[in-house]
């Protein structure tokens, strides 16, 4: 096992480090602003503080992992790569025509994110292939070297190929990838049937586009950083966090960039485990709050519930459909429009309203005093003492507590006739409810009963609104980790390396092809365990999980099942009906009978060992009693009130100490708010366990 | 607890609660469902009503065509079944045009909610079913009995037990039985999911009635549509919108009068309902009616029956947008659709900033195939791509867009891989949207060839052959529809027709209307339509009078549009517009002479209607 290891997250504000020493069984975080001209200054930077603090020298450090907004920045900005499609005749509006739905049914002035390939460099290429495969028109590469004459004129430096039905037959898309490499070799080419073999031509083609647009940018940068790291000598390769919660190489990376666009959440619901782990518990809603958003991600067994559904730059934060969609493996996640920023306001109705509009850090809550105006959140938290204006950041910011009530009363207590604390505590309230009603439809959307969840909270706000949260979803426990401020770089140095492989093949079960099934797994799996072995994976530590997305033939949506393992034939048809009956029933409570079933996407996930790590604290601590800094009165809900509560400072509690609510615990990065009757015992990790009443 | 006892914190939470649960319901119904119209058009619906049968709260995604619809299906209901006699375990079920949503395939499913013994709430879905019987999904029918099964109210449940009688009734009258039961199933178990669920909410807020929120809710939204209402200027506002009809155009005239906070919306004059299937029913109407008024006035506020109340909508007996039993109406949105229209073309210069131009993607055109598939089982398509929708005032219309309904085309693969058909065109289509300061949407263009060894039957729902979308404020018309059977064969717009192996359908869909005169458009845009091939050279020079055209060109802007594999006949037709500039007319206004317009359109703009069955 490596002894030091490196973790580094690149956030939109912020690029963390977590050094790992595993002998010691300690951690070293460190902050650096984002320095978006070059992300690379920040992340070398910040690397370097970080080995100096930790006494250590680049080639002590023998493995990094590394997660970035790149990609998803790299879309949102439109900053990418001039990139050309090439697709089937009489298909270029595919990413155009979409799903032809509004997002927002009332909105006459909607608007929809415009295509990554704008309609004159989407080209055609005559030749087509039926649905099973077979080719219904030759292919007809005559027109080849006119089109790249032209991309050549346009200055195309990618090229994405999706062409219809390639998902079950690729030779079409390979042979005018063929033709690029020979016409065209100064351009990056991606084969959508070879990044995600998966029936829909949409969501397929604006896959392979955007991981195109993406890929000139992402090679350049990785490959930079790969230099610089050895140039420092580091003693270890450099990894990257996928989205689906996996770690894959640099040259996996390269040549599916898409697979890196939510490292960083991936990262967060992977350390959300981890902690989750140290605390004995398997089932959570793990619970990030910031200044923008909340994402809540379900915890099955220790594991995050994965999807294979994501959208790119949105037009809308908050409203589906309005962004690109990508078929790519990602931690399943909801995100509200509910952060210490999201602004509070009367409608026409004369109803209070909070979000999903944010103030951003830009002018930033009133309390903030940067210009700010229109109360937020956070102004409704330091109205009611969950925050302290002294206290803000470690002390570092001073919030303006007048300021946040003057807003409150002229923009919300004036117009509505109640107090300012009123006022304050219905806007609290009422994100608070916005982030319970978004998470109880996602949990029973998974079919499960909520009630049995713990909650995990991190992020700036997470613990100043977990209790209340947890309070109102009538969950029983919540747990607030210990320097959590650093979550998903840390997540990066828990996950194990990973190769997701998926096939597609549509057909009903009881006249499945068994001899093609088996092959296709055959062939993902040795492909799979290649890709492992040479990134040093041993073929005993390779754990395989097999799926497909299933469905009633003639229904169109796809319920994810497992996959028997072991040789596929006719004696398993029960196995994976049953399967997948057992799915369906899980999110539907029953299921229809004697309807034939049919399967689309055969799936597999290969993983490596997944690394253990164990953190010890103690070092940190000292006795409960000196860890009170005092006493101050915060509103709690529950009893419509304010109550003395005790104030203490986080980093002075020790294991094994039992405390009762309420109480404050006052961290750099966030606040934990703890209401009355509720018990608290700081465990052997330092997590704060946090039973309700 | 009264009225004023709701403070405005502690209802938008409550509130919240409510819609949430409704949503839960919906989730459900919508991922279980077989029916495509309900998966991915989101043709259904889910309300929560009081015991009295008004509204608390309705599913945020729900389609337009069922907006405040579910409380007077609810009305109807419980003057069969009054309130005390309805008894835990019991299931309402009817489909009836008349008291429903306006044809046989929507089913409507009633649950009583009890609490404590005490009868407390409703829970009311809508969804629409693959097949209801009769001839099917199509616009020819001459009665309702040719359509299908009615069936009345009564009780699918009765105190828990199943009516036995009724499912193999329906069992035997339908052509998908396993679907339509397998739906209907859904529908139940949904109903069955929003009692557990309030239930669980009025044990947690310990509370033990509804009413009083309801009211509460009831009173805001319609105080802020009165408040929308108040800021327009009193007066009267017409507008008279064509459709293409059956065997003549439907003529829908509007007359909207403001005054004060009260809006009156009267269709006196529309034409009398006729012997085929595309009337529309009081319900339907008066959904797409609130529908429109609410995206126009008030669009932001959440949805509520409350903010209809303003509205006064009257709808002549015996008109084809309230046809009298025994009408046929399977397919009423031919029709119905076309209210959104005119509420909009009637409000063009009341709110000139808000209004759209005309749709392509209304009325929603549709093709209906069903046949044998690849493996021998049955299959049945409904094709939902979308023409475009009207340019805004601030930009250009949405292409290939559904609007006033909500449905989407879907994948090529998925459908070629369930049914004998290949796609070989599938593309926006040059020159469809309406010309103006902002572009109307472009309609599709769309080539289907059947595959399979057995014969198809295809049946068509399309309008817009006849008559283009209107532009508004000077925008020119989108362009028309069009079928066509192997490049020449013309096809019934509103029929039926059997398509053997090799035959190709060609499919049109009309774009939408421009806003504002094309001349005033950013010469940028008009260059980058160009380019794109959005629009032809001749229409960037005819309607847009871009400079440095010549007359005599025809092959620039083709570069990147043209296809090897379109047909000469196509590319023809998509140099049309100069021939649509003529019949170009803003057709809304105060006035009601501006109908005139719409005449000089049926003149100029009318293709022969050989072929309609």
């Amino acid at each position: 096992m490596s002894r030091f290891r490196v973790g580094v997250d690149i956030g939109g504000t912020f690029t963390d480090f977590v050094l790992v020493d595993e002998k010691e069984k300690r951690i070293h975080l460190g902050k650096r602003l984002t320095t978006h001209d070059n992300y690379l200054d920040a992340v070398m930077q910040g690397f370097d503080e970080l080995v100096a603090a930790a006494g250590i020298t680049a080639m002590d450090v023998e493995g990094v992992v590394h997660g970035t907004t790149l990609v998803t920045n790299t879309v949102i900005e439109r900053k990418g790569a001039r990139t050309a499609l090439i697709t089937t005749e009489g298909a270029r509006d595919v990413i155009e025509i979409g799903t032809e739905l509004r997002y927002d049914i009332y909105d006459l002035g909607m608007v929809r994110v415009t295509p990554l390939v704008p309609r004159h460099l989407r080209l055609e290429i005559r030749g087509r292939l039926g649905y099973d495969g077979r080719e219904l028109r030759a292919l007809d590469l005559e027109r080849m070297p006119k089109l790249v004459a032209m991309m050549r004129r346009e200055g195309i430096t990618a090229v994405a190929v999706s062409m219809l039905h390639s998902y079950v037959n690729p030779k079409h898309e390979i042979a005018v990838g063929r033709a690029l490499k020979r016409l065209f070799p100064e351009a990056e080419v991606t084969l959508s049937s070879a990044l995600v073999p998966e029936i829909r031509e949409f969501e397929r083609t604006s896959t392979a586009i955007v991981n195109a647009y993406v890929q000139p940018m992402v090679s350049k940068y990785l490959r930079e950083m790969e230099r610089q790291l050895a140039e420092r000598r580091v003693n270890g390769p450099l990894y990257l966090m996928l989205s689906g919660g996996g770690l894959g190489s640099v040259d996996e990376a390269v040549a599916a960039p898409v697979q890196i666009i939510e490292s960083g959440p991936a990262g967060g619901a992977i350390a959300a485990c981890f902690y989750g782990r140290n605390a004995g518990v398997h089932d959570m809603i793990s619970f990030d709050m910031g200044g923008t958003t909340a994402k809540m991600c379900l915890i099955n067994g220790g594991s995050p519930t994965r999807t294979h559904n994501f959208e790119a730059a949105r037009v809308h934060r908050f409203k589906k459909g309005s962004g690109i969609p990508l078929r790519v493996p990602v931690i399943d996640m909801i995100e509200i429009g509910a952060g210490g920023g999201s602004l509070a306001r009367v409608d026409a109705m004369g109803l209070l309203k909070v979000g999903p509009e944010s103030s951003g850090s830009a002018p930033g809550p009133a309390c903030y005093g940067l210009g700010g105006e229109r109360p937020t959140v956070t102004d409704a938290d330091v109205a009611l003492g969950y925050l302290d204006p002294g206290f803000f950041l470690g002390g570092s910011m001073r919030l303006d507590r007048a300021a946040a009530e003057r807003a409150i009363k002229t923009h919300i207590a004036g117009p509505l006739g109640i107090s300012v604390t009123e006022a304050a505590a219905g806007i609290q309230e009422i994100v608070n409810e916005n982030m319970a009603t978004a998470t109880r439809l996602y949990v029973a959307e998974a079919g499960r009963d909520i009630r049995r969840y713990a909650m995990l909270a991190f992020g700036g706000a997470g613990p100043v609104h977990a209790y209340r949260l947890a309070q109102i979803l009538g969950l029983k426990k919540l747990i607030c980790p210990y320097a959590a401020g650093t979550a998903s770089a840390l997540g990066f140095l828990v996950a194990p390396l990973t190769v997701e492989q998926v096939r597609s093949y549509v057909a009903p079960l009881e006249k499945l092809d068994w001899k093609r099934l088996q092959k296709l797994y055959t062939d993902m799996e040795t492909s799979a365990i290649a890709s492992l072995q040479a990134l040093g994976v041993a073929r005993h530590e390779i754990d395989f999980t097999r799926t497909v997305d299933m469905r009633f033939s003639g229904q169109g949506y796809e319920v994810e099942a497992p996959v028997v393992a072991g040789h596929l034939d006719a004696t398993r048809t029960n196995d994976i009906r049953d399967a997948f009956l057992e799915v369906y029933k899980q999110l539907f409570e029953r299921a229809p009978e004697g309807l034939p079933i049919e399967g689309l996407s055969w799936r597999l996930r290969a993983t490596g060992r997944r690394p253990e790590l164990t953190l010890d604290f103690r070092g940190d601590s000292v006795d409960p009693g000196k860890a009170k800094k005092g006493m101050r009165k915060v509103y709690f809900h529950h009893e419509r009130a304010f109550i003395d509560a005790p104030v203490y400072d986080r980093y002075k509690l020790a294991p094994g100490g039992v405390l009762q609510g309420p109480a404050v615990f006052e961290e750099r990065e966030s606040t934990v708010v703890v209401g009355p009757g509720s018990r608290i015992e700081i465990d052997s990790s330092l997590n704060l366990v946090i039973s309700l009443p | 607890m009264t009225d004023v006892a709701i403070d405005p914190i502690s209802l938008e939470i409550l509130w919240g609660r409510l819609v949430s649960i409704v949503d839960e319901s919906a989730g459900a119904l919508q991922r279980t469902s077989f029916s495509t119209t309900v998966r991915e058009s989101n043709d259904f619906a889910c309300v929560l009503l009081g015991p009295d049968g008004t509204t608390l709260a309705e599913n945020t995604v729900g389609v337009p065509s069922f907006a405040g619809v579910m409380s007077l299906v609810m009305r109807r209901v419980l003057e069969r079944y009054p309130p005390n006699t309805w008894k835990p375990g019991d299931v309402g079920l009817t489909n009836d045009p008349w008291i429903n949503t306006g044809h046989l395939p929507d089913t409507t499913i009633i649950t009583p909610i009890f609490h404590r013994d005490k009868l407390v709430a409703f829970s009311g879905n809508t969804a629409h079913k693959a097949d209801i019987g009769g001839g099917g999904y199509a616009a020819d029918a001459t009665e309702i009995y040719v359509e299908g099964l009615r069936i009345p109210i009564c009780k699918l449940y009765d105190a828990g037990r199943l009516n036995e009688l009724l499912v193999e009734i329906i069992r035997n009258n339908v052509r998908v039985s396993e679907s339509v039961l397998g739906d209907l199933h859904a529908q139940v178990a949904a109903g069955h999911v929003c009692s557990l669920r309030v239930k669980g909410f009025l044990d947690e807020q310990g509370i033990t009635e509804l009413n009083t929120i309801g009211r509460a809710i009831q009173t805001r939204a319609e105080a802020a549509m009165r408040q929308a209402i108040a800021r327009l200027p009193d007066g009267v506002y017409t507008s008279v919108v064509r459709s293409d009809g059956f065997d003549a155009p439907t003529d829908i005239h509007t007359k909207i009068t403001v005054k004060g906070d009260g809006l009156t919306l009267d269709f006196a004059g529309t034409s009398p309902q006729i012997r085929r299937g595309i009337n529309s029913v009081y319900n339907y109407t008066y959904a797409f009616t609130c529908y429109t008024l609410k995206c126009l006035l008030d669009p932001q506020t959440r949805k509520n029956e409350g903010s209809y109340k303003p509205f006064r909508i009257i709808v002549p007996e015996g008109s084809i947008l309230n046809a009298r039993f025994p009408a046929p109406v399977t397919a009423r949105s031919m029709t119905g659709h076309f209210v959104s229209s005119a509420v909009l073309l009637a409000l063009a210069d009341a709110l000139p900033e808000r209004v759209i131009a005309d749709s392509g993607s209304c009325p929603g055109l549709r093709v209906a195939l069903r046949g044998i598939n690849a493996h021998g089982g049955n299959f049945a398509q409904v094709l939902f791509p979308n023409g475009g929708m009207g340019a805004r005032s601030h930009a250009d219309g949405l292409s290939a867009t559904g609007f006033p309904t909500n449905a989407g085309g879907g994948s090529v693969e998925i459908m070629e891989s369930v049914s004998p058909l290949v796609f070989w065109e599938r593309e926006l289509k040059q020159d469809s949207g309406g010309a103006g300061k902002f572009r109307g949407g472009l309609g599709q263009h769309i080539v289907i060839e059947a595959v399979g060894d057995s014969a198809l039957d295809a049946s068509t729902m399309f309008d817009r052959v006849d008559f283009p979308p209107m532009g508004v404020h000077g925008g020119l018309p989108g362009g028309r529809s069009r079928l066509r059977l192997n490049g020449t064969g013309p096809v019934p717009s509103k029929g039926q027709f059997r398509m053997h192996k090799g035959d190709r359908l060609t499919v049109d869909y009309a774009g939408g209307g421009g806003y504002g005169k094309p001349a005033q458009r950013d010469r940028e845009l008009v260059r980058e339509d160009l380019r794109a091939g959005r629009i032809s050279a001749a229409a960037a020079r005819d309607l847009y009078k871009l400079k440095g055209i010549p007359a005599a060109e025809k092959s620039t802007g083709k570069r990147a549009t043209k296809k090897p594999g379109a047909s000469a006949a196509a590319r023809k037709a998509n140099a049309a517009p100069k021939a649509r500039a003529t019949v170009a007319r803003p057709a809304s206004g105060r006035r009601a002479a501006d109908a005139g317009n719409l005449k000089r359109t049926a003149r100029t703009g009318a293709p022969g209607k050989a072929g309609r069955s």
